[in-house]
């Protein structure tokens, strides 16, 4: 097994970290890289977080003493007093034990023993420390080849895979993060492909910009790449929203997403407040509305009161319910915008809604696309509707479950674009979003929520996050929003900023045994062929495992 | 460097260092750095190694007379380079010792008697001695006073390279500077003065 | 006791006011005596008359002029570069000291051998003797301190000639000593020591027969040979022999020569009259001249005596005249031929070497009387004494 070592420890704390002399060329190294220490029994895991230059007296790193010296003596000089200090975040640690493909081990890998914990103690003072090999990788990350494993990249310094559990990944909230043209969108393609795949969970994509059902071209590398209804056909339908709309101009969807307007609650138009421009009074208005007419009817209803005076106007409405006649007036106004929109009908040829909910229950995905309806509006809208009709459903089941008379549900992902558009602070409270985010993982929902501007996010929700899956981030503020509630986020504040976009991604929390930089996977035709088993596995990976399991071959 | 007579005797010692005579009369004249050694007369294992850290010729009134006059013959130049009894004093700072259990970078147990012969060490001793151990004799050298320690060692390494290249231990040359570079990492002035001397002897690493 | 300096104080005031006083007459009495000299030196003188009176009346020393031309001043010869191999004596002595540990006398001889222009190292050649009492003498004085110097010249002597009439015939050799060629004491001393003369006489014989230039070197000579020969000469000789005073009791025969002689000028010769002069063989008569090695500003005059198979060749005495030059020149301010003093430093025995000496010699004795040596009480409280306190 490969053991490259890369220095011994000097110093640090729990707290702030290990301190490392790092004894080969500093630009071997690079943060984000996972070592391990070993020290007496246990193996101690982390991530280098800062790599600093030192010298044992400034005077040695100020004065230029190659030109100084003779060159085989400044050589021994600078190599002996210049050298650079790494800073790790400790993370795990392991007892070490016996030797792989042992008897011995087989009984160990199987005891609590084996299981990574927390750091709790320090290695001693000139522990060798090591860049982490493929066993090493697979201890912590596991077999990336295991059911409900999934690889997301590989590892910068040896290449080796690196998988998350999608289990863990579905069983709470998590975040897919990146500014804009870091890759984000082809990263949740990569995850939601995987997730499909896994079978594990049904998942609703919001697809606000039509881009995950059936693919576009990358405006980098101008090539095209597939959709999730291309290659994963029978096990995701898509849905278009408003009749009879194509999409990308000329694909079908498997159905359609018609909205009546029964289904429009006082509280979908709330939430609208500021795309419609309401005023304070306006939850006044509504709950009259709702009390005159009933939360069925009171929409269309109310939208088809005639202005002038008499019976059954607007005015006479008002006035019987003490609403400011202006007030009502404005509100019927700004509502006809809702009213109009062309994918809410009195009536719908089918239950649309029935028809999602059904499919997300059968364990098929359904990719939700926005067509032509791009606007914030609409999005909010129809998003905010659906979830709580779908939360309803899967309250009622989870019920029944736990009662004894019905199945348990399947798992189901929700993903949202744009999630800092329904999970802001405004918005928060009042979308069934934010509530998902807290309380639905009981009932079996969770969010995948994806989005550039994580700091816009309500810090309640974004604490609720498991797993959290970042591109490069340059904004303070959005470092600090996805970093909340870990431990050592100022340790890794800066790697985040130091990301390649494009090529790396920083996995962290619940869904990964600890926090670790990868160059994540290509979402290209050798994905899919990896993931749908064209080809059994990528070579590298086939390389690694090979490389720990039988390491004499 | 090679022979192995004895070119003066002691004169004073202490546990540290000593003081020998020597005549200008000698053929060759101990260098600056050399590495010598010093039978002790009563014990015939036991023998002191040391390092000449200093040489210097006596003042000598008459000298300054003949220094002055316009021109010195031949003659006069000789007479007072070979003839004259002006003794060359030779400071030698002690590196260790040698006794039946084998060499030793600790100070000597005793000093070496008044008048004990001092010889110049061959190549091989050179090399013995600086081999033993790990440079625990440098720690003597660079802790003496009174003397230029970077010239001292510049001139000590570069003739223990020699030797230690020749009995096929070209290394040692790098590991001595490092260890300098280790034990003179708190001194940078100090340090720097040293690695420059080194590069000034023109010390061959290959 | 410390020196009582308040006590000192006006005697050394009073000496420098004395002093004062003598510098004027001596100036009017140098000033005299020049001119008789000059006025001697162009008349002539009855040189044989001269030798008669004063071998009959005079136990002093006196110059007789040795060439018709008394004021004579020669420069050196050119500087040439013949090798030539010059010989220095000199000698050092340890007295008997009765307060020592063990009471001896040690008389250390050294040769300084230099060839001029050879380029050849310059060799040293010493012999040493240890003189101790001889219990069957009758003499007591055989052991004293003027007895170990006299020892001390012929040794010096005997060396020198020995040296010299080893040296090959090939370059002129000259042989120097320190001091006056003649011993001064010889006569009276060799009444008891007929062995001691004898060995005189053969180094002179020796030096002699081999013609080898010898010379004795008087550094600032205070004798006035010259001056009473002037002072003699100048009225009635008879009348002043017997008054004995001396008309320049103040000047001497250098402060005369260095008005005459410039730098690197020797004058004429002179013959050394003496009463042993007259009775010894015609080798150990004494001719003498002054030469100038000093500069313009500050003249330094030596007196050069030689024997007479010297005296006799002019070439030799030519070459004598260079060569001591050319040895002065080498101090440079401090005029003194080089081979003299490196005889010096060769033969000089210092404290340390004395005290050696004394050791191994107690020793020995203590050894074979089976009894220990020490110093006298007295010698042992003053060697206390006189050894520094460190603290």
């Amino acid at each position: 097994m490969e053991q490259k070592t890369i220095g011994y420890i000097t110093g640090g704390s729990l707290k702030t970290g290990f301190l490392v002399r790092l004894t080969v060329p500093a630009d071997e190294i690079q943060e984000g890289g996972f070592v391990v220490v070993q020290s007496g029994n246990y193996k101690f895991y982390g991530l280098i977080t800062d790599l600093r230059l030192k010298a044992s007296d400034s005077r040695f790193s100020e004065e230029k003493n190659e030109l100084r010296l003779q060159k085989d003596i400044a050589l021994l000089l600078n190599a002996k007093t210049l050298y650079t200090e790494l800073e790790i975040l400790p993370s795990l640690m392991q007892k070490v034990g016996p030797e792989p493909g042992t008897e011995d081990y087989a009984q160990y890998s199987q005891s609590v023993d084996s299981y990574p914990i927390p750091v709790k103690t320090l290695p001693a003072h000139h522990a060798v420390v090591r860049i982490a090999n493929a066993f090493d990788v697979w201890e912590i990350f596991g077999d990336p080849k295991a059911k409900a494993k999934f690889t997301v990249g590989l590892t910068r310094e040896q290449n080796h895979p690196i998988a998350i559990d999608l289990e863990k990944f579905i069983h709470r909230s998590s975040g897919i993060f990146g500014a804009t043209g870091t890759g984000k969108s082809y990263l949740t393609r990569l995850i939601l492909a995987g997730l499909i795949h896994s079978k594990l969970a049904s998942v609703l994509v919001f697809d606000m910009h039509d881009e995950y059902a059936f693919g576009d071209t990358s405006p980098d590398t101008n090539i095209r790449v597939p959709g999730l209804k291309e290659k994963l056909g029978s096990h995701v339908k898509v849905c278009a929203l408003g009749r009879g709309t194509d999409i990308q101009r000329k694909l079908r969807p498997d159905f359609d997403l018609v909205i009546e307007q029964q289904d429009i609650l006082p509280e979908d138009i709330e939430m609208l407040s500021r795309e419609l421009n309401l005023r304070e009074t306006t939850s006044n208005t509504l709950a009259a509305l709702v009390q005159s007419f009933g939360e069925k009817k009171w929409f269309k209803t109310f939208m088809e009161l005639k202005s002038g005076n008499g019976e059954g106007t607007l005015e006479s409405w008002a006035q019987e319910n003490r609403i400011i006649p202006q007030a009502a007036e404005s509100l019927q106004g700004k509502l006809s915008r809702v009213f109009n929109k062309s994918y809410i009908l009195e009536k719908a040829p089918t239950n649309c809604i029935q028809q999602i909910i059904e499919t997300l229950q059968s364990g098929c995905s359904v990719v939700l696309s926005f067509g032509k309806y791009e606007s914030d509006l609409d999005y909010l809208l129809v998003t905010n509707i659906l979830t709580r009709k779908i939360r309803e459903v899967w309250e009622k089941r989870t019920n029944d479950f736990h009662g004894g008379t019905g199945k348990q549900p399947i798992s189901l992902v929700i993903a949202i674009e744009e999630a800092h558009k329904l999970l802001n602070r405004e918005m928060a409270g009042q979308t069934s979003f934010a509530m998902i985010a807290r309380e639905m993982r009981k009932y079996f929902v969770t969010l995948l929520v994806i989005d550039q501007r994580p700091s816009q996010i309500y810090d309640e929700v974004m604490s609720q996050l498991g797993t959290r899956i970042s591109g490069w981030l340059g904004d303070d503020a959005d470092i600090s929003a996805v970093l909340s509630g870990l431990a050592g986020r100022e340790a890794l504040r800066g790697m985040l900023s130091r990301l390649q976009p494009k090529e790396e991604v920083l996995l962290l929390g619940y869904g990964v045994p600890m926090p670790l930089p990868v160059r994540s996977r290509r979402y290209d035709e050798n994905f899919w062929k990896d993931l749908l088993g064209d080809q059994p596995i990528h070579s590298t990976m086939k390389d690694a495992k090979k490389d720990w399991m039988f390491p004499d071959e | 460097m090679n022979h192995s007579n004895a070119f003066g005797r002691i004169i004073s010692a202490n546990s540290r260092e000593c003081v020998a005579g020597y005549r200008t009369s000698e053929k060759e004249l101990p260098q600056f750095a050399s590495i010598v050694r010093i039978p002790v007369q009563e014990e015939s294992s036991y023998q002191i190694y040391g390092l000449v850290t200093d040489v210097q010729i006596e003042q000598d009134d008459f000298l300054r007379q003949i220094a002055a006059a316009d021109s010195i013959s031949d003659e006069v130049l000789s007479d007072n380079r070979v003839n004259r009894n002006i003794p060359i004093v030779i400071r030698i700072l002690f590196l260790g010792f040698q006794n039946e259990s084998g060499f030793s970078h600790l100070l000597p147990p005793k000093p070496p008697l008044s008048l004990d012969s001092i010889y110049l060490c061959t190549l091989s001793e050179i090399a013995g001695f600086t081999s033993h151990g790990n440079f625990g004799y440098l720690r003597h050298i660079l802790r003496v006073s009174n003397v230029p320690i970077a010239e001292l060692l510049a001139v000590h390494l570069r003739q223990t390279a020699i030797a230690q290249t020749a009995n096929n231990h070209s290394a040692w040359i790098k590991n001595a500077i490092e260890e300098i570079i280790d034990l003179m990492r708190d001194d940078s002035a100090g340090l720097l003065e040293i690695l420059s001397a080194l590069g000034d002897a023109d010390i061959s690493m290959e | 006791m410390p020196i009582n300096f308040e006590q000192l104080q006006p005697q050394i005031l009073q000496s420098g006011i004395s002093l004062g006083f003598q510098i004027q007459e001596r100036n009017a009495q140098l000033q005299k005596a020049a001119k008789f000299f000059r006025d001697l030196a162009s008349s002539s003188i009855d040189v044989e008359r001269l030798s008669r009176v004063l071998n009959k009346k005079s136990e002093k020393r006196y110059a007789i002029p040795a060439e018709a031309l008394i004021d004579g001043s020669h420069p050196a010869d050119r500087e040439t570069d013949q090798k030539i191999t010059i010989l220095a004596a000199d000698g050092s002595q340890i007295s008997p000291n009765r307060h020592e540990a063990v009471s001896f006398g040690l008389i250390n001889t050294a040769i300084f051998i230099y060839r001029t222009h050879s380029t050849e190292i310059p060799s040293i050649v010493t012999e040493t003797a240890l003189i101790h009492p001889d219990p069957s003498s009758q003499y007591d004085d055989e052991f004293d301190e003027n007895m170990i110097a006299l020892q001390r010249d012929i040794a010096e002597r005997k060396l020198l000639a020995k040296e010299a009439c080893q040296l090959g015939c090939d370059n002129p050799v000259i042989a120097l000593i320190d001091g006056p060629l003649q011993l001064f004491n010889l006569r009276q001393l060799f009444q008891n020591q007929k062995k001691l003369f004898e060995e005189y006489q053969s180094a002179i014989q020796q030096l002699s027969e081999k013609n080898i230039i010898t010379a004795g070197y008087v550094d600032r000579p205070r004798a006035d040979y010259v001056i009473r020969m002037i002072d003699f000469l100048k009225e009635n000789p008879e009348r002043n022999i017997q008054s004995g005073e001396p008309q320049f009791p103040l000047i001497c025969d250098s402060d005369i020569f260095s008005l005459l002689l410039r730098p690197g000028e020797r004058s004429s010769l002179f013959n050394l009259y003496s009463k042993n002069s007259m009775e010894s063989k015609e080798s150990m008569k004494i001719f003498f001249f002054y030469l100038n090695v000093g500069t313009i500003p500050k003249p330094m005059i030596a007196r050069i005596e030689i024997p007479s198979w010297t005296a006799q060749n002019v070439e030799s005495v030519n070459l004598l005249h260079a060569c001591i030059l050319e040895q002065t020149k080498i101090f440079g301010i401090y005029p003194y031929p080089y081979v003299l003093h490196r005889a010096h430093e060769s033969a000089l025995i210092n404290f340390a070497e004395k005290n050696q000496i004394t050791n191994l010699v107690a020793q020995e004795l203590s050894r074979q009387e089976k009894s220990f040596f020490q110093k006298s009480n007295k010698q042992i409280m003053k060697d206390m004494s006189n050894r520094k306190i460190s603290i």
